[in-house]
């Protein structure tokens, strides 16, 4: 095996093949860092170019786009706070608010750097330890992806201790989020309304986008009119660089410790990678001794979020290499271009093909060094990016969140459940409602279900559920650390940090009462929930009958606590930001709308040069307009040549031009 | 003048007269109803070059993936009907989805232009299983009703109709686990949490001698696994596949699925696919259109009461 090893890097570091590597680095680190685009698209653009090459040189150069997407996905999330995947979302929670104090590029640097260790880390344990950690992940089974899954829902009360009820109840509404689609194992229709292209569910990409970059634009950009995204100046230097490396360099417990937590969950087949850095960034905030600048913009939390997200994606390769079953999305596409050069995952990989599989192994691991070295050069320039004025700034933004939001499926009705969640996402941030818990809810909420339906129909047939559901050594591991992340912030109440996520500090002179309109719209959804499933099967049923009780015992205690202690609130500070935040939305919505009028390009024309306009607080002079018709008509060829010509998204043509 | 009006109207007498014209005259969409990177986009992609060659235009894959493929197959039969858009079709999913639910899209509505490979179920246990054949297992689940946990791929899919027909044929109950595809499917079955599942010979291939199958759901004994019996031979009729092929909406003319069909034909008649594709463990096989409505027909008929019995 150390033969294998010591020729795979050789064979990686071979002069094409390490061009490769860096090729498909950068191209990872481009779509990775915009929202919308996805290590996934990125992967499968380029599979079919593999097919012409040796089967070697194809997977190093995935595995560059691979490594590339899991640091980019930080730059987003550090900059605008959209994680540009999944994997990113508790990068935002530190690196968005370092961002607005001016330090884009120190968390940017960390985010490399984290990345770096956490690959090196991961890497180093795939090499070595594959096949028995292959076995390890075996041993989840139902019950064990059941307690895996509400282990994961608890880190909410490290993530929201300023207030649990509200985490939890944003948990369980996207818990309930998740249900809606077919039910991935009874086949139950569920909350669908009567629209067949939602019995998919609802997808991943567009609720991320959703609530975390529509709502941050309205609110910022729209309502409030700043003109850049930070109202800091940003001043990136070679001291802030080696200053944060070397800080980075004092905390390598915190790393090692992060990269280890991301292997772990990734290696456990599809559920980990979503939450590994959820996972991490709780453990780091509850192991600090100053837990309370967590959330606030420290390098500590950026740090955790990343040295985990991106060691998930070895581990997501562990269980593909050796059972040929993939951990992720990417992983899977990864899959897919080993079958197409006739390689078979599993028993043969490591004995037949052992060769290429130590090259794209090793092949990872230099691309980490591809991704330190571009990171690190790269914060330069990305940390400058937020400083584009953000009249300009924003209709890019939000051209890409409709675009990435479409082509993740293909399917219109995506763009449109965005726009209601920015919508939604943007009154639960104004009552203090942090959107971290409800992504949680909603990514693990699968896994719960899965779990407790298979686990049902498993321990009915071994004679007991219960007994079977708490039987095994991981699932009472499990559950103890569940027990032990829910209790820890009511037993140590004084460590723990304060109004870290959210906040109750508007009260007094508001005139809405937000726990009581929250407890009475919480009430009203578990009503039309209820009423909407009552005709499914006993399994359809369980796990949605599981959150209707608790969103009920919530909706009830939240609207009492508002009855008795009420804190009211004022949604906007005035009338010109209500009306701001309103005409905003509009010109969105009316972007939507005219795509399925009009078709992409020619919408895309009109919306960016309106909302160019609209942002523009200049007299509306010959000059200004000319500039927003060239940069409109700039972006919109730019992205439609991107989307259409090169990752062949078939873009909607309208109605009127449909021939 | 004369000339000018030829200019104008000749043009037109072929736009009125569209089968004179070659098909096809522009590109063809490939539709594919699953993730890229799935079975299904590896088998376009194969398939991709030599259409092209025989088509003579350029073939573009598109993505249309979600609910188990029906999202894409809905969309399927909203598109114009001329042979343009052709999408990759799963036997039996597109005649068990309008039986078990509204999926936007009945099976009538699309016309099958070929059907090219084949994957049989078989029962499949670990190797160190106590079940040697497949009258153990039956043995087992007479004296433990509901006591057997038999895995598969989803509900009212391939595995969960074969393990309803096996039930009945053996007249036994066991307890069926869905999962949410095949991967989970092999992931529980290796790790012990099933007793047995339903595995194509290219979901078993990869775990080697980790796992044995029983029986396979086939007339005969399959190629790649000759040693295998059928479940026939122990004196169970049952059969029990995917089928793999493509489709257009319905109305598509004639001559345009002609063209397609033999394109298909000819790419499925070469060696290469067929190493390639018994390679894995998949069974290469060439259905024409007219074979392939042939037993989608017969297959809805036999399914259709059993869906009935068992919802609800």
């Amino acid at each position: 095996m150390t033969e294998g090893i010591i020729n795979g890097l050789f064979q990686a570091l071979e002069g094409w093949n390490l061009l490769l590597i860096i090729f498909g680095t950068l191209l990872g680190i481009i779509f990775g860092s915009m929202p919308g685009l996805t290590a996934t698209m990125g992967l499968a653009l380029l599979v079919p170019f593999t097919f012409g090459m040796e089967p070697a040189a194809g997977l190093i150069m995935l595995a560059g786009i691979y490594v590339g997407a899991m640091y980019a996905d930080a730059i987003p999330a550090i900059l605008i706070n959209t994680p540009g995947t999944p994997a990113a979302i508790a990068t935002t929670f530190d690196g968005f608010p370092l961002a607005q104090k001016g330090k884009a590029q120190e968390a940017l640097v960390t985010a490399a750097f984290a990345s770096f260790i956490g690959s090196i880390v991961a890497n180093i344990v795939l090499a070595t330890l594959a096949e028995p950690l292959a076995e390890m992940s075996l041993k989840f089974g139902p019950p064990e992806y059941f307690w895996l899954g509400i282990f994961g829902l608890t880190i909410i009360s490290v993530l929201s201790s300023g207030s649990l009820l509200k985490g939890y109840l944003t948990g369980l509404l996207g818990l309930i989020l998740s249900a809606v689609g077919m039910a991935s194992l009874s086949g139950d229709v569920r909350l669908t309304f009567g629209f067949p292209e939602l019995q998919s569910g609802i997808s991943l990409a567009g609720a991320l986008i959703g609530f975390f970059c529509l709502p941050e634009i309205l609110s910022t950009i729209i309502g409030k009119g700043q003109e850049t995204y930070t109202g800091e100046k940003i001043r990136p230097s070679k001291k802030n660089l080696f200053d944060t490396i070397f800080a980075l360099i004092k905390m390598p417990f915190l790393l090692v410790r992060s990269a280890l937590i991301g292997l772990v969950v990734g290696i456990a087949p599809g559920a980990g990678g979503n939450i590994a850095s959820m996972v991490s960034y709780s453990e780091a905030t509850r192991c600090d001794k100053n837990p309370e600048e967590f959330g606030k913009g420290t390098i500590k939390g950026v740090a955790a979020s990343e040295a985990a997200n991106s060691a998930m994606a070895p581990g997501s390769l562990i269980p593909l290499l050796t059972l040929g079953i993939p951990g992720s999305p990417p992983a899977a596409i990864i899959l897919g271009a080993l079958m197409l050069h006739g390689m078979q995952p599993g028993v043969e990989l490591f004995s037949t093909y052992g060769g290429i599989t130590y090259t794209f192994m090793m092949g990872l691991f230099v691309a980490a060094f591809a991704v330190l070295i571009f990171g690190c050069l790269g914060s330069f320039l990305f940390s400058r990016l937020i400083t584009i004025p953000a009249k300009s700034l924003a209709p890019v933004i939000l051209l890409m969140t409709v675009l990435g939001s479409y082509a993740v499926r293909n399917n219109l009705l995506d763009v449109w459940v965005m726009l209601f969640f920015g919508g939604i996402g943007f009154f639960l941030n104004k009552l203090s409602y942090h959107p971290a818990p409800l992504v949680l809810g909603f990514i693990l909420g699968p896994y719960i279900e899965e779990g407790l339906v298979q686990s049902t129909m498993i321990g009915g047939a071994k004679g007991g559920v219960v007994f079977y559901m708490i039987s095994s050594p991981i699932s009472i591991g499990l559950i103890g650390l569940c027990v032990i992340t829910v209790l820890w912030p009511i037993l140590f109440r004084n460590r723990i940090p304060k109004n870290q996520t959210t906040d109750d500090q508007k009260t007094g002179d508001g005139t809405i009462n937000a726990d009581v309109v929250m407890g009475i719209i919480t009430l009203c959804i578990t009503a039309i929930v209820a009423w909407s499933i009552r005709d499914l099967s006993f399994y359809g049923v369980l796990f949605v009958n599981f959150c209707v009780v608790c969103m009920a015992i919530f909706g009830i205690v939240i609207f009492l606590k508002g009855f008795f202690s009420p804190k009211k609130i004022n949604i906007f500070d005035h009338a010109l930001e209500r009306n701001r935040v309103i005409s905003g939305f509009l010109i969105i919505t009316g972007f939507i709308l005219l795509i399925q009028f009009l078709g992409f390009f020619i919408s895309s024309l009109i919306f960016i040069a309106s909302m160019h306009s609209y942002l523009n607080k200049d007299r509306m002079t010959a000059r200004n307009a000319l500039l927003s018709v060239c940069q409109s008509v700039l972006i919109t060829t730019l992205a439609y040549y991107l989307f259409s010509k090169l990752l062949l998204v078939p873009l909607p043509t309208g109605i009127l031009f449909n021939s | 003048m004369h000339k000018i009006f030829f200019a104008i109207f000749a043009p037109l007498l072929f736009l009125c007269a569209p089968s004179f014209a070659d098909f096809p005259e522009k590109n063809v969409v490939y539709q594919i109803t699953f993730s890229p990177g799935g079975g299904s986009d590896v088998r376009a992609r194969h398939q991709q070059p030599h259409l092209e060659k025989e088509l003579g235009k350029k073939v573009v894959i598109q993505y249309k993936p979600g609910a188990g493929g029906s999202i894409g197959w809905a969309n399927l039969v909203k598109q114009k009907a001329d042979g343009y858009f052709m999408s990759g079709i799963n036997l039996p999913h597109i005649i068990l989805q309008p039986l078990a639910r509204k999926p936007g899209y009945q099976t009538e509505e699309i016309i099958p232009v070929v059907l090219f490979q084949q994957i049989p179920f078989g029962l499949t246990v670990l190797q160190d299983s106590p079940f040697k054949t497949l009258d153990d297992l039956i043995s087992f689940a007479k004296k433990n009703p509901k006591g057997l946990t038999i895995g598969g791929s989803g509900t009212w899919d391939a595995t969960h109709i074969a393990n309803l027909q096996f039930e009945m044929m053996a007249d036994i109950e066991t307890t069926y686990v869905p999962h949410k595809g095949g991967k989970p499917k092999q992931t529980s079955l290796l790790g012990g949490h099933t007793m047995a599942s339903w595995f194509g010979p290219n979901e078993k291939m990869p775990h080697g001698d980790k796992v044995r199958t029983l029986a396979y759901a086939t007339e005969n004994p399959i190629q790649v696994s000759p040693d295998v019996p059928t479940f026939k031979s122990y004196g169970y009729p049952l059969y029990s596949s995917v089928y793999h092929g493509v489709g257009v909406p319905k109305g598509t003319p004639e001559e345009h699925i002609k063209v397609l069909e033999q394109a298909f034909l000819k790419i499925a008649d070469l060696d290469e696919t067929k190493k390639v594709k018994l390679k894995v463990g998949i069974m290469p096989i060439a259905l024409d259109s007219e074979s392939a409505q042939k037993l989608i027909a017969e297959k809805k008929a036999a399914w259709e009461p059993i869906v009935k019995k068992f919802s609800n």
